[in-house]
Protein backbone atom coordinates (compact mmCIF):
# COMPACT_ATOMS: atom_id res chain seq x y z
CA UNK A 1 0.00 0.00 0.00
CA UNK A 2 2.94 2.32 0.66
CA UNK A 3 4.04 1.79 -2.94
CA UNK A 4 0.51 2.53 -4.18
CA UNK A 5 0.50 5.70 -2.09
CA UNK A 6 3.86 6.90 -3.42
CA UNK A 7 2.78 6.11 -6.97
CA UNK A 8 -0.40 8.13 -6.52
CA UNK A 9 1.45 11.10 -4.99
CA UNK A 10 4.10 11.00 -7.72
CA UNK A 11 1.45 10.76 -10.46
CA UNK A 12 -0.42 13.74 -9.02
CA UNK A 13 2.73 15.83 -8.50
CA UNK A 14 4.03 14.95 -11.96
CA UNK A 15 0.91 16.46 -13.53
CA UNK A 16 1.38 19.71 -11.58
CA UNK A 17 4.81 20.30 -13.19
CA UNK A 18 5.96 22.29 -10.16
CA UNK A 19 8.73 19.74 -9.72
CA UNK A 20 10.39 20.95 -12.93
CA UNK A 21 12.06 24.22 -11.78
CA UNK A 22 13.96 22.73 -8.82
CA UNK A 23 15.00 19.66 -10.81
CA UNK A 24 16.34 21.68 -13.72
CA UNK A 25 17.98 24.22 -11.42
CA UNK A 26 19.87 21.37 -9.81
CA UNK A 27 20.98 19.85 -13.11
CA UNK A 28 22.14 23.21 -14.47
CA UNK A 29 24.00 23.98 -11.22
CA UNK A 30 25.70 20.58 -11.26
CA UNK A 31 26.71 21.02 -14.88
CA UNK A 32 28.07 24.49 -14.18
CA UNK A 33 30.20 23.41 -11.26
CA UNK A 34 31.55 20.37 -13.07
CA UNK A 35 32.59 22.46 -16.06
CA UNK A 36 35.87 23.37 -14.38
CA UNK A 37 38.53 20.84 -13.39
CA UNK A 38 39.65 20.15 -9.83
CA UNK A 39 39.01 17.37 -7.35
CA UNK A 40 35.64 15.64 -7.17
CA UNK A 41 35.16 16.52 -3.48
CA UNK A 42 34.63 20.18 -4.29
CA UNK A 43 31.88 19.19 -6.73
CA UNK A 44 30.32 16.99 -4.04
CA UNK A 45 30.41 19.73 -1.44
CA UNK A 46 28.79 22.14 -3.84
CA UNK A 47 26.19 19.62 -4.99
CA UNK A 48 25.27 18.83 -1.38
CA UNK A 49 24.60 22.48 -0.59
CA UNK A 50 22.52 22.97 -3.74
CA UNK A 51 20.66 19.71 -3.11
CA UNK A 52 19.60 21.03 0.29
CA UNK A 53 17.86 24.01 -1.30
CA UNK A 54 16.43 21.89 -4.09
CA UNK A 55 15.08 19.35 -1.58
CA UNK A 56 13.27 22.13 0.33
CA UNK A 57 11.77 23.39 -2.94
CA UNK A 58 10.78 19.93 -4.19
CA UNK A 59 9.19 19.00 -0.88
CA UNK A 60 7.01 22.11 -0.97
CA UNK A 61 6.10 21.39 -4.62
CA UNK A 62 5.18 17.75 -3.97
CA UNK A 63 3.57 18.43 -0.58
CA UNK A 64 1.31 21.16 -1.96
CA UNK A 65 0.40 19.32 -5.14
CA UNK A 66 -2.82 17.90 -3.71
CA UNK A 67 -5.62 20.32 -2.89
CA UNK A 68 -6.58 20.11 0.83
CA UNK A 69 -9.95 18.56 -0.12
CA UNK A 70 -8.17 15.96 -2.24
CA UNK A 71 -5.83 15.27 0.68
CA UNK A 72 -8.84 14.66 2.93
CA UNK A 73 -10.04 11.90 0.59
CA UNK A 74 -6.55 10.38 0.43
CA UNK A 75 -6.18 10.45 4.21
CA UNK A 76 -9.57 8.80 4.79
CA UNK A 77 -8.88 6.18 2.10
CA UNK A 78 -5.48 5.34 3.59
CA UNK A 79 -6.71 5.72 7.17
CA UNK A 80 -3.82 7.83 8.43
CA UNK A 81 -2.85 11.48 7.92
CA UNK A 82 0.65 10.72 9.20
CA UNK A 83 1.22 8.04 6.56
CA UNK A 84 0.10 10.38 3.79
CA UNK A 85 2.38 13.17 5.00
CA UNK A 86 5.35 10.83 5.36
CA UNK A 87 4.68 9.35 1.92
CA UNK A 88 4.80 12.85 0.42
CA UNK A 89 8.15 13.47 2.13
CA UNK A 90 9.30 10.03 0.95
CA UNK A 91 8.33 10.79 -2.62
CA UNK A 92 10.29 14.05 -2.52
CA UNK A 93 13.25 12.19 -1.05
CA UNK A 94 13.15 9.60 -3.84
CA UNK A 95 13.41 12.37 -6.45
CA UNK A 96 16.34 13.82 -4.48
CA UNK A 97 18.05 10.41 -4.57
CA UNK A 98 17.82 10.49 -8.35
CA UNK A 99 19.42 13.94 -8.39
CA UNK A 100 22.06 12.78 -5.90
CA UNK A 101 22.94 9.95 -8.29
CA UNK A 102 23.48 12.46 -11.09
CA UNK A 103 25.63 14.70 -8.88
CA UNK A 104 27.69 11.73 -7.72
CA UNK A 105 28.35 10.29 -11.15
CA UNK A 106 29.03 13.54 -13.02
CA UNK A 107 32.57 14.30 -11.72
CA UNK A 108 33.58 10.65 -12.26
CA UNK A 109 32.54 10.71 -15.90
CA UNK A 110 34.54 13.92 -16.33
CA UNK A 111 38.23 14.12 -15.50
CA UNK A 112 38.02 14.99 -11.81
CA UNK A 113 40.46 13.43 -9.38
CA UNK A 114 38.74 11.24 -6.79
CA UNK A 115 39.38 8.57 -4.20
CA UNK A 116 36.92 5.84 -3.22
CA UNK A 117 36.57 7.47 0.19
CA UNK A 118 35.68 10.75 -1.54
CA UNK A 119 32.95 9.09 -3.60
CA UNK A 120 31.43 7.28 -0.60
CA UNK A 121 31.59 10.46 1.47
CA UNK A 122 30.04 12.36 -1.46
CA UNK A 123 27.18 9.87 -1.60
CA UNK A 124 26.49 10.07 2.13
CA UNK A 125 26.71 13.86 1.93
CA UNK A 126 23.99 13.98 -0.75
CA UNK A 127 21.75 11.66 1.31
CA UNK A 128 22.11 13.82 4.41
CA UNK A 129 21.63 17.13 2.61
CA UNK A 130 18.53 15.85 0.87
CA UNK A 131 17.11 14.52 4.15
CA UNK A 132 17.60 17.82 5.96
CA UNK A 133 16.13 19.70 3.00
CA UNK A 134 13.05 17.49 2.94
CA UNK A 135 12.64 17.96 6.71
CA UNK A 136 12.82 21.77 6.37
CA UNK A 137 10.40 21.53 3.45
CA UNK A 138 7.91 19.67 5.67
CA UNK A 139 7.65 22.81 7.81
CA UNK A 140 6.92 24.97 4.77
CA UNK A 141 4.11 22.86 3.33
CA UNK A 142 0.33 22.99 3.80
CA UNK A 143 -1.33 22.77 6.24
CA UNK A 144 1.60 24.05 8.34
CA UNK A 145 1.68 27.20 6.26
CA UNK A 146 0.12 28.29 3.02
CA UNK A 147 1.60 31.78 2.79
CA UNK A 148 3.84 31.86 -0.25
CA UNK A 149 5.76 34.96 0.90
CA UNK A 150 6.57 33.36 4.24
CA UNK A 151 7.56 30.10 2.54
CA UNK A 152 10.04 31.87 0.24
CA UNK A 153 11.55 34.02 3.00
CA UNK A 154 11.93 31.16 5.50
CA UNK A 155 13.13 28.77 2.78
CA UNK A 156 15.86 31.12 1.60
CA UNK A 157 16.78 31.96 5.21
CA UNK A 158 17.16 28.24 6.00
CA UNK A 159 19.47 27.79 2.99
CA UNK A 160 21.60 30.81 3.95
CA UNK A 161 21.75 29.67 7.58
CA UNK A 162 22.93 26.22 6.49
CA UNK A 163 25.71 27.84 4.47
CA UNK A 164 26.70 30.63 6.84
CA UNK A 165 26.38 29.36 10.41
CA UNK A 166 29.64 27.63 11.39
CA UNK A 167 29.02 24.02 12.40
CA UNK A 168 25.45 23.91 11.04
CA UNK A 169 24.51 20.35 10.15
CA UNK A 170 24.59 19.08 7.52
CA UNK A 171 25.54 21.59 4.78
CA UNK A 172 28.14 23.79 6.49
CA UNK A 173 29.70 20.79 8.23
CA UNK A 174 29.96 18.88 4.94
CA UNK A 175 31.54 21.85 3.16
CA UNK A 176 34.10 22.14 5.96
CA UNK A 177 34.84 18.43 5.76
CA UNK A 178 35.27 18.41 1.98
CA UNK A 179 37.32 21.60 2.11
CA UNK A 180 39.89 20.04 4.44
CA UNK A 181 41.32 17.53 1.98
CA UNK A 182 41.24 17.29 -1.81
CA UNK A 183 41.91 13.54 -1.98
CA UNK A 184 40.68 12.18 1.36
CA UNK A 185 41.28 8.64 2.59
CA UNK A 186 38.78 6.66 4.72
CA UNK A 187 40.29 7.94 7.97
CA UNK A 188 39.73 11.56 6.92
CA UNK A 189 35.96 11.24 6.40
CA UNK A 190 34.72 8.37 8.62
CA UNK A 191 34.74 10.26 11.91
CA UNK A 192 33.25 13.57 10.75
CA UNK A 193 30.61 11.81 8.60
CA UNK A 194 29.35 9.69 11.49
CA UNK A 195 28.88 12.78 13.63
CA UNK A 196 27.18 14.74 10.84
CA UNK A 197 24.88 11.78 10.16
CA UNK A 198 23.76 11.61 13.78
CA UNK A 199 23.21 15.37 13.95
CA UNK A 200 21.30 15.45 10.67
CA UNK A 201 19.06 12.53 11.63
CA UNK A 202 18.22 14.21 14.94
CA UNK A 203 17.58 17.59 13.32
CA UNK A 204 15.40 16.08 10.59
CA UNK A 205 13.36 14.00 13.03
CA UNK A 206 12.78 17.13 15.13
CA UNK A 207 11.67 19.22 12.14
CA UNK A 208 9.34 16.52 10.78
CA UNK A 209 7.80 15.93 14.22
CA UNK A 210 7.22 19.68 14.64
CA UNK A 211 5.63 19.89 11.18
CA UNK A 212 3.36 16.97 12.03
CA UNK A 213 2.29 18.53 15.34
CA UNK A 214 1.38 21.84 13.67
CA UNK A 215 -0.31 20.10 10.73
CA UNK A 216 -2.53 18.09 13.08
CA UNK A 217 -3.86 21.24 14.68
CA UNK A 218 -4.41 23.07 11.42
CA UNK A 219 -6.21 20.29 9.52
CA UNK B 1 -17.29 -0.19 21.70
CA UNK B 2 -20.22 -2.58 21.47
CA UNK B 3 -20.49 -2.54 17.70
CA UNK B 4 -17.69 -2.79 15.13
CA UNK B 5 -19.37 -0.29 12.82
CA UNK B 6 -20.41 2.25 15.42
CA UNK B 7 -19.16 5.81 15.54
CA UNK B 8 -18.92 7.73 18.78
CA UNK B 9 -17.84 11.32 19.37
CA UNK B 10 -17.53 12.52 22.94
CA UNK B 11 -17.00 16.16 23.89
CA UNK B 12 -15.39 16.97 20.55
CA UNK B 13 -14.10 20.53 20.25
CA UNK B 14 -12.22 21.97 17.32
CA UNK B 15 -10.38 25.16 16.55
CA UNK B 16 -7.70 25.77 13.97
CA UNK B 17 -5.32 27.91 15.98
CA UNK B 18 -4.43 28.25 19.62
CA UNK B 19 -6.52 31.39 20.07
CA UNK B 20 -9.13 30.88 17.35
CA UNK B 21 -12.85 30.54 17.85
CA UNK B 22 -14.23 27.10 18.66
CA UNK B 23 -15.82 25.85 15.44
CA UNK B 24 -17.09 22.79 17.29
CA UNK B 25 -17.73 23.23 20.97
CA UNK B 26 -18.66 19.98 22.67
CA UNK B 27 -20.14 17.67 20.06
CA UNK B 28 -21.51 14.31 21.22
CA UNK B 29 -22.68 11.88 18.59
CA UNK B 30 -23.26 8.15 18.48
CA UNK B 31 -24.20 6.38 15.28
CA UNK B 32 -24.92 2.67 15.15
CA UNK B 33 -24.23 0.22 12.35
CA UNK B 34 -26.80 0.24 9.57
CA UNK B 35 -28.16 3.70 10.38
CA UNK B 36 -28.40 6.93 8.40
CA UNK B 37 -27.46 9.96 10.48
CA UNK B 38 -28.11 13.38 9.04
CA UNK B 39 -26.64 16.67 10.16
CA UNK B 40 -28.23 19.96 9.14
CA UNK B 41 -27.15 23.47 9.95
CA UNK B 42 -26.65 26.89 8.48
CA UNK B 43 -23.79 27.70 6.13
CA UNK B 44 -20.62 28.08 8.16
CA UNK B 45 -22.04 26.24 11.16
CA UNK B 46 -19.17 23.72 11.05
CA UNK B 47 -20.87 20.77 9.35
CA UNK B 48 -17.94 20.14 7.00
CA UNK B 49 -15.45 20.35 9.86
CA UNK B 50 -17.52 17.91 11.90
CA UNK B 51 -17.80 15.48 8.99
CA UNK B 52 -14.03 15.62 8.36
CA UNK B 53 -13.48 14.73 12.01
CA UNK B 54 -16.03 11.88 11.84
CA UNK B 55 -14.28 10.55 8.72
CA UNK B 56 -10.81 10.91 10.19
CA UNK B 57 -9.55 13.46 7.67
CA UNK B 58 -8.95 15.79 10.60
CA UNK B 59 -8.48 15.31 14.31
CA UNK B 60 -10.35 17.05 17.12
CA UNK B 61 -8.57 19.66 19.25
CA UNK B 62 -10.21 18.10 22.32
CA UNK B 63 -12.44 15.12 22.93
CA UNK B 64 -12.59 11.54 21.71
CA UNK B 65 -13.57 10.00 18.41
CA UNK B 66 -14.20 6.32 17.88
CA UNK B 67 -14.69 4.96 14.41
CA UNK B 68 -14.11 1.69 12.58
CA UNK B 69 -10.34 1.31 12.36
CA UNK B 70 -10.35 0.72 8.63
CA UNK B 71 -12.62 1.03 5.65
CA UNK B 72 -14.00 4.53 5.85
CA UNK B 73 -15.12 6.47 2.78
CA UNK B 74 -15.49 10.24 2.52
CA UNK B 75 -17.23 12.40 -0.06
CA UNK B 76 -16.35 16.11 0.19
CA UNK B 77 -18.77 18.86 -0.70
CA UNK B 78 -16.95 19.42 -3.97
CA UNK B 79 -13.86 17.96 -5.65
CA UNK B 80 -11.19 20.61 -6.26
CA UNK B 81 -11.00 22.17 -9.71
CA UNK B 82 -7.24 21.66 -9.48
CA UNK B 83 -7.59 17.89 -9.78
CA UNK B 84 -5.81 17.17 -13.04
CA UNK B 85 -6.27 13.42 -13.30
CA UNK B 86 -9.17 12.05 -15.28
CA UNK B 87 -11.85 10.08 -13.46
CA UNK B 88 -10.54 6.65 -14.51
CA UNK B 89 -6.96 7.38 -13.41
CA UNK B 90 -8.01 8.94 -10.11
CA UNK B 91 -10.43 6.16 -9.22
CA UNK B 92 -7.78 3.59 -10.22
CA UNK B 93 -5.28 5.11 -7.79
CA UNK B 94 -7.80 5.29 -4.94
CA UNK B 95 -8.83 1.69 -5.60
CA UNK B 96 -5.23 0.57 -5.26
CA UNK B 97 -4.92 2.61 -2.03
CA UNK B 98 -7.81 0.50 -0.74
CA UNK B 99 -5.90 -2.60 -1.80
CA UNK B 100 -8.45 -3.50 -4.48
CA UNK B 101 -7.62 -5.50 -7.56
CA UNK B 102 -7.26 -3.45 -10.76
CA UNK B 103 -9.94 -5.44 -12.60
CA UNK B 104 -12.38 -5.15 -9.70
CA UNK B 105 -11.90 -1.37 -9.61
CA UNK B 106 -12.39 -1.09 -13.38
CA UNK B 107 -15.60 -3.11 -13.32
CA UNK B 108 -17.05 -1.46 -10.24
CA UNK B 109 -16.24 2.09 -11.35
CA UNK B 110 -17.69 1.44 -14.81
CA UNK B 111 -20.94 0.26 -13.24
CA UNK B 112 -21.05 3.25 -10.85
CA UNK B 113 -20.32 5.74 -13.66
CA UNK B 114 -23.17 4.17 -15.63
CA UNK B 115 -25.54 4.19 -12.69
CA UNK B 116 -24.83 7.79 -11.74
CA UNK B 117 -24.66 8.91 -15.36
CA UNK B 118 -21.17 10.42 -15.62
CA UNK B 119 -21.88 12.19 -18.85
CA UNK B 120 -18.61 13.31 -20.49
CA UNK B 121 -17.12 9.86 -19.82
CA UNK B 122 -14.23 8.84 -17.57
CA UNK B 123 -11.38 10.36 -19.63
CA UNK B 124 -11.99 14.05 -18.97
CA UNK B 125 -9.79 15.75 -16.33
CA UNK B 126 -11.85 16.02 -13.15
CA UNK B 127 -11.12 19.75 -12.90
CA UNK B 128 -12.92 20.26 -16.22
CA UNK B 129 -16.12 18.48 -15.13
CA UNK B 130 -19.25 20.30 -14.00
CA UNK B 131 -20.07 20.34 -10.28
CA UNK B 132 -22.59 17.54 -10.68
CA UNK B 133 -20.29 15.32 -12.68
CA UNK B 134 -17.29 15.79 -10.40
CA UNK B 135 -19.68 14.93 -7.54
CA UNK B 136 -20.37 11.64 -9.32
CA UNK B 137 -16.63 10.89 -9.39
CA UNK B 138 -16.42 11.65 -5.66
CA UNK B 139 -19.34 9.30 -5.01
CA UNK B 140 -17.80 6.58 -7.19
CA UNK B 141 -14.59 6.49 -5.12
CA UNK B 142 -16.67 6.21 -1.95
CA UNK B 143 -18.77 3.30 -3.19
CA UNK B 144 -15.89 1.34 -4.83
CA UNK B 145 -15.90 -1.21 -2.03
CA UNK B 146 -18.16 -1.82 0.96
CA UNK B 147 -17.06 0.32 3.90
CA UNK B 148 -18.02 0.30 7.56
CA UNK B 149 -18.42 4.06 7.66
CA UNK B 150 -19.59 6.41 4.91
CA UNK B 151 -19.29 10.16 5.45
CA UNK B 152 -20.87 12.42 2.83
CA UNK B 153 -20.83 16.23 2.82
CA UNK B 154 -24.01 17.48 1.11
CA UNK B 155 -23.97 14.61 -1.37
CA UNK B 156 -27.22 15.60 -3.09
CA UNK B 157 -26.25 19.18 -3.90
CA UNK B 158 -25.45 19.60 -7.57
CA UNK B 159 -26.68 16.11 -8.54
CA UNK B 160 -29.34 15.78 -11.23
CA UNK B 161 -32.58 14.06 -10.30
CA UNK B 162 -31.67 10.67 -11.78
CA UNK B 163 -28.32 10.57 -10.01
CA UNK B 164 -30.01 11.69 -6.79
CA UNK B 165 -32.32 8.68 -6.97
CA UNK B 166 -29.37 6.37 -7.64
CA UNK B 167 -27.62 7.83 -4.60
CA UNK B 168 -30.69 7.10 -2.45
CA UNK B 169 -30.44 3.51 -3.71
CA UNK B 170 -26.68 3.25 -3.10
CA UNK B 171 -27.06 4.58 0.44
CA UNK B 172 -29.92 2.17 1.10
CA UNK B 173 -27.75 -0.75 -0.11
CA UNK B 174 -24.85 0.38 2.10
CA UNK B 175 -27.17 0.77 5.07
CA UNK B 176 -28.59 -2.70 4.44
CA UNK B 177 -25.05 -4.08 4.41
CA UNK B 178 -24.49 -2.59 7.86
CA UNK B 179 -22.59 0.61 7.01
CA UNK B 180 -22.85 3.55 9.35
CA UNK B 181 -23.80 6.57 7.24
CA UNK B 182 -23.26 10.16 8.33
CA UNK B 183 -24.20 12.94 5.93
CA UNK B 184 -25.03 16.62 5.89
CA UNK B 185 -27.87 18.17 3.96
CA UNK B 186 -30.13 21.18 3.57
CA UNK B 187 -32.88 18.99 2.13
CA UNK B 188 -35.82 18.50 4.53
CA UNK B 189 -36.81 15.29 2.75
CA UNK B 190 -33.39 13.75 3.46
CA UNK B 191 -33.62 14.97 7.04
CA UNK B 192 -37.08 13.46 7.49
CA UNK B 193 -36.04 10.08 6.07
CA UNK B 194 -33.01 9.66 8.39
CA UNK B 195 -32.74 7.29 11.33
CA UNK B 196 -31.35 10.17 13.38
CA UNK B 197 -31.24 13.85 12.52
CA UNK B 198 -29.37 16.71 14.17
CA UNK B 199 -28.94 20.45 13.80
CA UNK B 200 -25.47 21.88 14.32
CA UNK B 201 -25.97 25.17 16.18
CA UNK B 202 -23.28 27.17 18.01
CA UNK B 203 -20.80 24.33 17.61
CA UNK B 204 -23.10 21.76 19.25
CA UNK B 205 -25.44 19.10 17.95
CA UNK B 206 -29.10 19.35 18.85
CA UNK B 207 -31.49 16.55 17.92
CA UNK B 208 -33.71 17.68 15.07
CA UNK B 209 -37.35 17.63 16.11
CA UNK B 210 -38.99 14.36 15.17
CA UNK B 211 -42.25 14.18 13.27
CA UNK B 212 -44.51 13.76 16.34
CA UNK B 213 -42.79 16.67 18.09
CA UNK B 214 -43.23 18.90 15.07
CA UNK B 215 -46.89 18.01 14.66
CA UNK B 216 -47.59 18.64 18.35
CA UNK B 217 -46.64 22.31 18.06
CA UNK B 218 -49.72 24.53 18.23
CA UNK B 219 -50.18 26.67 15.15
CA UNK B 220 -52.93 29.01 14.07
CA UNK B 221 -55.50 26.97 12.22
CA UNK B 222 -56.37 28.54 8.91
CA UNK B 223 -57.29 26.45 5.93
CA UNK B 224 -54.53 26.49 3.30
CA UNK B 225 -54.82 25.23 -0.22
CA UNK B 226 -51.62 23.46 -1.32
CA UNK B 227 -50.73 22.30 -4.81
CA UNK B 228 -48.23 19.43 -4.97
CA UNK B 229 -46.82 17.23 -7.73
CA UNK B 230 -45.53 13.70 -7.39
CA UNK B 231 -41.79 13.46 -8.14
CA UNK B 232 -41.20 9.80 -7.39
CA UNK B 233 -42.86 6.44 -6.82
CA UNK B 234 -43.22 6.91 -3.09
CA UNK B 235 -45.80 9.67 -3.55
CA UNK B 236 -49.20 8.33 -2.53
CA UNK B 237 -52.28 10.62 -2.79
CA UNK B 238 -54.22 8.30 -0.48
CA UNK B 239 -51.63 8.53 2.23
CA UNK B 240 -51.60 12.32 2.19
CA UNK B 241 -55.39 12.54 1.99
CA UNK B 242 -55.68 10.44 5.15
CA UNK B 243 -53.48 12.72 7.23
CA UNK B 244 -55.02 14.55 10.18
CA UNK B 245 -56.17 18.04 9.31
CA UNK B 246 -56.74 17.36 5.63
CA UNK B 247 -60.11 18.77 4.70
CA UNK B 248 -60.22 17.73 1.05
CA UNK B 249 -57.94 16.32 -1.61
CA UNK B 250 -58.23 16.22 -5.39
CA UNK B 251 -55.82 14.18 -7.43
CA UNK B 252 -57.51 13.53 -10.74
CA UNK B 253 -56.28 16.70 -12.31
CA UNK B 254 -54.32 17.08 -15.53
CA UNK B 255 -50.57 17.04 -14.95
CA UNK B 256 -50.65 14.69 -11.92
CA UNK B 257 -51.15 17.50 -9.43
CA UNK B 258 -52.57 16.99 -5.99
CA UNK B 259 -54.61 19.81 -4.45
CA UNK B 260 -55.20 19.52 -0.72
CA UNK B 261 -57.01 21.76 1.69
CA UNK B 262 -55.63 21.51 5.18
CA UNK B 263 -55.69 23.24 8.54
CA UNK B 264 -52.12 22.16 9.30
CA UNK B 265 -50.09 23.07 6.24
CA UNK B 266 -46.71 22.91 8.03
CA UNK B 267 -47.13 19.27 9.06
CA UNK B 268 -48.61 18.23 5.76
CA UNK B 269 -45.84 19.89 3.80
CA UNK B 270 -43.17 18.32 6.00
CA UNK B 271 -44.65 14.87 5.41
CA UNK B 272 -45.27 15.48 1.71
CA UNK B 273 -41.70 16.65 0.96
CA UNK B 274 -40.34 13.61 2.74
CA UNK B 275 -42.48 11.20 0.77
CA UNK B 276 -41.94 12.02 -2.88
CA UNK B 277 -43.96 15.20 -3.40
CA UNK B 278 -42.80 18.55 -4.65
CA UNK B 279 -44.37 21.83 -3.52
CA UNK B 280 -45.83 23.92 -6.35
CA UNK B 281 -47.81 26.70 -4.68
CA UNK B 282 -50.09 27.40 -1.78
CA UNK B 283 -52.40 30.12 -0.54
CA UNK B 284 -54.95 30.70 2.21
CA UNK B 285 -58.38 29.26 1.37
CA UNK B 286 -60.88 32.05 0.95
CA UNK B 287 -63.95 29.88 1.00
CA UNK B 288 -64.27 29.65 -2.75
CA UNK B 289 -62.54 26.96 -4.71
Amino acid sequence: MTIALIRYIAADALRAERWAPPVFCFIVATAAFNAGGGPAVSCYGFAASVLFAVAVWLTVAVGNSEDPVQTAITVVTVGSALRVRLAKLGTSYLVCLLLAGIALAWPLVGSHAATLAAVVAGGVAQLLSALAGVAFGALLTRPVTNRLGLVVVVGVAACLAELAIPGAPPVRRLLTMFGANDLPGPADVAGPLLLITIETLALSALLIAAAQAIARRRT
Amino acid sequence: MPDASAVALRGVRKRFSRVGRWVLNGVDLTAGAGTVNVIAGNNGSGKSTLLRIVAGAAGPTEGQVERPPRSVAYVPEELPARLRMDADTYIGHLGRLRGLDRAVVAERSRSLFDRLGLDPGPHVPIGDLSKGNSQKVALTQAFLAPTQLLVLDEPYSGLDEEAGKELVGLLEEARGAGSTIVLSTHDPAVLAAADAAYFLVDGQLRPAPSWPELSAVERPRTVIRLVLTAVDDRASPQELASMPGVAAADYDLPGGQLVVRTEDADSLLYRALASGWSFQRGHPEDGQS
